[in-house]
């Protein structure tokens, strides 16, 4: 499934950066927010996912090497939400409040490969 | 009463500790993960890929990275899906924003046909799609091709087209082109999604 990731985090480093993302993120306002990705993504479906579901209402994506890869960034769960931006370069979705839960995903849908792409959800 | 105040500012002093000492930890922990720039984001600007901009979170991140104040934006007509839109342009870019949404791509790939924004409601409940964004110079209609032969026009306001339909499936019909319209002739520019790229596995 997750063709594109391939950088792990330690559990321990994970944990101790969501506390520090936390941190970080009650000083902007957000509630949450998550940093995930910034590895090269194979080529078209290929994609980068949050470390879990929370009330995400923004997701972002774009690529920090060179080129201009076609994006898509989404906002989904499995209890029926999903939405989805594609654009190119970088990409930008949000959606409305409600509380529910879902997973952030950013997609490389450029056809080329080896792009590094890197995704930022957040919490209203 | 002072007790109080004492009390509180000793709370208050054990609660700066414990974020200043799980800020460190968290960040010296979080840059063995290989994520070095959790205060802030380093996005590319957009017209040139290889040079890059670090900026602080907030809505419209990109515009803001390359340069560009949102308070200066314009007004460029309202979707029924992604609300209003509005454009501003300048270093060699122009960012199309709404609602707490943004993008930004290089003059140069505008005049190129190449700005092509498909937001998708793929859920039970939302099937809304909008196509948008910012048209070559000199346009004076957009027109979207479809596979079933038929073609439809965009609205354009301020440089900026929006259509407002439903998302594809099943058979389709699914856009196939853009064609850009203008006083010197009409240009295509192939739709950048196949079918299967709408609404990707949820």
């Amino acid at each position: 499934m997750l063709t594109g990731l391939k950088r792990r985090v330690s559990a321990s480093a994970a944990l101790a950066a969501v506390i520090f993302l936390s941190v970080v993120a009650a000083a902007f306002g957000y509630a949450f927010e998550e940093y995930y990705g910034n590895v090269e993504l194979c080529g078209t479906g290929c994609y980068i996912q949050s470390g879990g579901a929370h009330t995400f209402t923004y997701n972002s994506g774009w690529h920090t090497d060179t080129g201009f890869p076609y994006l898509a960034c989404q906002l989904f769960n499995h209890e029926g939400e999903n939405v989805v931006e594609n654009q190119s370069g970088s990409c930008n979705v949000s959606r409305g409040n409600n509380g529910h839960y879902v997973w952030a995903r950013v997609y490389n849908e450029s056809g080329g490969g080896e792009d590094k792409v890197e995704g930022w959800a957040h919490t209203n | 009463m002072l007790r109080s105040i004492w009390k509180n500012k000793l709370v208050m002093l054990c609660l700066a500790s414990v974020c200043i000492v799980g800020s460190a930890a968290g960040g010296a922990l979080a840059a063995r993960a290989g994520k070095s720039h959790h205060a802030s984001l380093r996005v590319p600007k957009a017209r040139s890929a290889s040079s890059f901009a670090t900026i602080t979170p907030g809505p419209y991140p990109f515009t803001r990275a390359n340069g560009l104040n949102p308070a200066n934006a314009q007004s460029a007509g309202t979707s029924s899906v992604v609300g209003e839109l509005k454009i501003v342009r300048g270093n060699g870019v122009a960012c199309v924003l709404h609602e707490e949404d943004d993008h930004c791509i290089s003059e140069e790939l505008i005049s190129q046909g190449r700005d092509v924004s498909v937001h998708t409601g793929c859920g039970s409940s939302d099937r809304t799609m909008a196509i948008y964004g910012v048209a070559p110079p000199q346009t004076t209609t957009v027109r979207i091709s479809w596979t079933d032969g038929s073609s439809t026009e965009a609205e354009l306001n301020n440089d900026v087209y929006v259509y407002d339909g439903t998302t594809p499936s099943g058979s389709g019909p699914y856009p196939t082109s853009l064609t850009w319209v203008g006083s010197s002739g009409a240009t295509n520019t192939p739709f950048p999604l196949k079918p299967n790229q709408f609404c990707p596995e949820g």
